[in-house]
């Protein structure tokens, strides 16, 4: 449970939680989307995945992300969006870099 | 992992039975009233149905290709955590010759649901290939 508590707690990794809700994406579509570098995208998908609460699915050069999350750690997932944990984290400047 | 679900079920056993154990004792010793012991094993049963129902979307398949059956899914852990919790509170508060029936009026609804959420998906799907 520690691992779920740890993987809600970044603002990026509930994000990208929240785009999986509708349904499987790419990594690199998922990584698109943040102006972080793909190292630490990769890094953050690492902590959901061994928080079990993403699983993957390799479909020829790219991984496929799937929600993989049950009744309590959605609605976890849920109140920290609506209490906005960690959100000042993401609110500020971040660079991509070159 | 199976070895160590099956270990976690019969631990969920012995603990329903020994928890209506001890009520029956109590209730025989006098200490609590006649329908203490079918209170007692209600709402463990009711709890019993929403903790093995938090984890269905997980334990149930994988994999899903379309956004639509997962989230179906994640609605039947939902509506079924849901109504465990319903059950197991109305043998805690209600009337007990009520209980049975509000409690099974919740799991029965919770049933209902999760298969028009599943039938009103499966249409959608027919109706147009883009679920996502």
């Amino acid at each position: 449970m520690n691992d779920v508590f740890k993987a809600l707690a970044d603002p990026t990794r509930r994000r990208v939680l929240q785009i999986l809700k509708a349904g499987p994406r790419p990594a690199g579509e998922l990584s698109a989307a943040f102006p972080v570098s793909k190292p630490t995208m990769s890094a953050h998908f690492s902590v959901l995945k061994q928080a079990g609460l993403v699983t993957t699915e390799k479909s020829g050069k790219s991984i496929i992300y799937h929600l993989n999350v049950s009744v309590l750690e959605e609605a976890l997932l849920g109140f920290s969006e609506a209490f906005g944990f960690g959100r000042n984290a993401v609110d500020a400047p971040q660079e991509r870099p070159q | 992992m199976i070895t160590r679900n099956v270990g976690f079920s019969l631990l969920t056993a012995l603990g329903l039975i020994a928890a209506s154990l001890a009520a029956v004792w109590a209730s025989n010793a006098e200490m609590a009233g006649p329908d203490f012991p079918g209170r007692v094993s209600g709402a463990i049963t009711g709890l019993i149905l929403a903790v093995f129902s938090n984890a269905v979307a997980k334990r149930i398949g994988g994999g899903e290709t379309s956004a639509g059956k997962a989230a179906a899914k994640r609605f039947m852990g939902l509506a079924l955590v849901l109504g465990g919790v319903a059950y197991a509170a109305a043998f805690l508060f209600a009337p007990i010759d009520l209980a049975r029936w509000i409690g099974m009026g919740a799991v029965i609804t919770a049933l209902l649901v999760t298969a028009a959420r599943f039938w009103a998906g499966r249409k959608d799907a027919q109706a147009g290939p883009d679920d996502n």
